[in-house]
């Protein structure tokens, strides 16, 4: 095999690659710029994208953040069901009365 | 000064060439390394700008209800309330949920053919049949993923399991072939009477309420939508989700899904780094020899070290281009085995549909980072200690 | 004219090992010249030769060559010395495996600006006069040793040295290998080179125009 051949199999690897790259760039900003009334009329994120439903786990994670003494809720469940919701509410929600006696 | 550049170009391709052994060995194993790296970060990268053209007409703020701390039905009475806070131009009460038919997890969606903002005549992706009917409660529009697994055709009678064990039917209406692959393989669109009927939904309350804020300057919008939120959350039983948590949750989720397999990938690429760099320093007399012969013709340094640098330049890119076309081949031809389910979730809960995956410049960098930057490690550095002792010794000892 | 003065290498200086391959080395040899070392195995003769090529850099002393101290000059500097000055023939030969013989020939030109390609007939009239025309495209494997030891000289030649240093060029080979390597070290003294040489082998010792013999590491006479 002459020396040049490695060059010419690196180049067109490395045009395949980069026309892969920008035909799929051009077709995502694509689906982004034209309008889609479909996702317009569901206006929310299927099961696979959207992780709403949480029969949608990954077990083996799940285990993995068992293994690490992980809870529902916390950081690691992000593998597993990742939709944090936002809560306003700020400071305690217990009060005292009395005179401590 | 060209002729010397090439020259040492030739010189360096032909080290590939007579170093067969340990060519073989580092494209192998770094081919294999980017082609799982890049598999990963192309479904992630896919899966995320899915998410994000989702969330591009979703919604400004979801409403739920919550009760015990869980999800439940919110009341419809929370419209009005919600529509005078300031910032908001329209709620809209949403039915909505999952459903089975087999094995297979559905989203079940109910469209409110009355409201005025729905237009009954936009272009949708109709591909047989025609859309929902607002005169008919008992149609449904699949996906054309879902009447494939189904076996469904335009016309075709549809029965469906509820929640509470009832048998509903439905008479296929349409099939739409969305640019969704996702969308099409786990949608059901009805109308939200039947919807309503579907889920056992009582009159007065709803899945959840999709806000939509007014128009505003994009300056201002996560102000407005902040605030929104706020005066929302103040409300006693309601939580919140705004389309830049769902955004960065789905980020985060993928992100770090992708991270933990990317984890793997590095440690093989370290092995093939420690690998290189053995076949270099402690087998490689071979290599010594041959830098300390070079030297002694003539050769500097500098000139060692750019030899090596092409020659690890050009193995990482060979590997890392392999690599990539391999993982577009793994993804858009062979629809990611394995990898897809990991990224998903249950497998056995989703029909089959091509995962979407997304070619990006950014993993296209990472990719050829993690393939190039290892080789040059391990061959630059041992070649650049060889390089600098004496000829004379270099090929003594190469040769002892 | 190459010059050296009290060039000195001591291996493992100061530990159990210290071994001094050269002591206090002067000597002199002359353009067109052929300048002999001759001295008994591990007398010092390799180590003199590879501190004279900058191959290896001394302990003490100089190397002059034209009054120039080579010695001092940096790493890169003494690879261009090397490149534009010095053609080398080792003992061990030191040609790279899986090249051919007339690719082991071209191999200093790499270094220089120079399109190698336009050289291939020059090298192959090399290898033609050493009696190699026909085992150019050779894998180096596939020659003996004294064809190998030819191929050796080929490379040193082909950048047109105005130095070479020969380290026990004939030790491995046939004899009439050996012959024919001779008369080309005389070919290169008549066209006005400096030549260096160390041998332990008679004819090399009778083709001197200078001998300098070598006892554990010092130079014990030197005769013209």
């Amino acid at each position: 095999m002459k020396n040049r051949t490695i060059l010419v199999i690196l180049i067109l690897l490395m045009a395949a690659v980069f026309a892969s790259c920008a035909s799929s760039e051009m077709t995502w900003l694509n689906k982004e710029n034209s309008p889609d009334p479909l996702r317009q009329l569901i206006g929310l994120p299927s099961i696979a994208v959207g992780n709403l439903s949480p029969v949608a786990r990954n077990p083996g994670l799940e285990l993995l953040c068992t293994g690490l003494y992980d809870t529902p809720g916390g950081y690691c469940s992000y593998f597993t069901d990742g939709v944090p919701f936002i809560s306003f509410r700020t400071g305690g929600n217990v009060t005292s009365v009395g005179d401590g006696k | 000064m060209k002729f010397r550049l090439k020259n040492l170009l030739n010189y360096a391709l032909g080290c590939i060439k007579r170093y067969k052994l340990r060519t073989i060995v580092v494209l192998v194993c770094l081919t294999m390394a980017a082609t799982l790296f890049s598999s990963v970060l192309f479904i992630k990268d896919g899966l995320v700008r899915e998410g994000q053209l989702s969330l591009k007409y979703a919604p400004d703020l979801t409403v739920q209800g919550i009760a015990t701390g869980r999800q439940s039905y919110i009341e419809t009475r929370y419209i009005d309330l919600i529509q005078r806070i300031l910032g908001v131009e329209k709620v809209v009460e949403r039915i909505w949920g999952y459903g089975n038919i087999g094995n297979t997890l559905l989203v079940i969606i109910g469209v409110d053919l009355e409201d005025p903002n729905i237009n009954l005549d936009a272009d949708y992706p109709i591909e047989s049949g025609s859309f929902l009917d607002p005169q008919r409660n008992d149609t449904v529009v699949l996906g054309k993923a879902v009447a494939e697994l189904i076996g469904a055709k335009v016309g075709n009678l549809l029965t469906i399991i509820t929640e509470s064990n009832q048998a509903r039917q439905y008479t296929v209406i349409g099939i739409f072939n969305s640019e969704s692959s996702i969308v099409n393989a786990d949608t059901i669109l009805m109308t939200k009477d039947s919807a309503r009927a579907f889920f056992n939904v009582p009159e007065g309350k709803a899945t959840d309420l999709m806000v939509f804020t007014q128009e505003v300057n994009p300056a201002y919008y996560q102000t407005q939508t902040s605030f929104v939120a706020r005066e929302i959350s103040e409300l006693p039983n309601l939580r919140v989700l705004t389309k830049d948590l769902l955004a960065s949750a789905q980020e985060t989720t993928y992100g770090a899904r992708s991270g933990f397999f990317s984890i793997v990938w590095y440690l093989i690429l370290i092995s093939v780094a420690i690998v290189a760099f053995n076949q270099t320093v402690v087998v490689g007399h071979e290599s010594r020899f041959e830098i300390g012969l070079l030297k002694a013709l003539g050769f500097s340094t500098s000139d060692i070290i750019q030899i090596r640098l092409t020659e690890g330049t050009v193995l990482g890119f060979l590997a890392g281009s392999a690599g990539i076309v391999l993982g577009v081949f793994y993804n858009a031809v062979l629809n990611a085995p394995v990898l897809k389910d990991v990224m998903l979730g249950w497998a056995t809960l989703y029909p089959a549909f091509p995962v979407p995956f997304m070619v990006s410049a950014q993993s296209i960098f990472l990719t050829y980072a993690i393939t190039v930057i290892p080789v040059l490690f391990a061959t630059v550095i041992p070649s650049w200690i060889n390089a600098t002792v004496d000829p004379d010794i270099a090929m003594r000892g190469a040769r002892a | 004219m190459i010059q050296t003065e009290n060039l000195t290498k001591i291996y493992n200086r100061g530990k159990q090992n210290e071994v001094q391959a050269v002591i206090d080395a002067n000597i002199t040899a002359n353009d067109g010249e052929i300048t002999v070392f001759v001295g008994p195995s591990g007398c010092g003769k390799t180590t003199l030769m590879s501190m004279i090529g900058q191959l290896l850099s001394p302990s003490k002393g100089r190397v002059l060559v034209d009054n120039e101290d080579i010695s001092a000059y940096s790493d890169g500097w003494k690879a261009v010395f090397r490149r534009e000055n010095m053609g080398f023939i080792f003992q061990h030969i030191n040609l790279l495996p899986n090249l051919s013989a007339i690719d082991n020939v071209i191999m200093p030109l790499l270094c220089h600006d120079v399109d190698v390609e336009r050289f291939r007939k020059p090298a192959l009239e090399l290898l033609q006069d050493l009696g190699l025309g026909d085992r150019s495209s050779f894998s180096v494997e596939e020659l003996s040793g004294g064809e190998q030891q030819r191929v050796a000289v080929a490379r040193a030649l082909i950048t047109e040295p105005r130095i070479v240093v020969a380290d026990e060029p004939l030790t491995f080979i046939d004899a009439a290998s050996a012959k024919t390597i001779t008369d080309f070290f005389v070919k290169l003294r008549n066209e006005g080179r400096t030549i260096l040489i160390s041998t332990h082998v008679h004819n090399l010792a009778k083709l001197a125009d200078k001998t300098f013999s070598m006892q554990h590491g010092r130079i014990a006479s030197n005769t013209s």
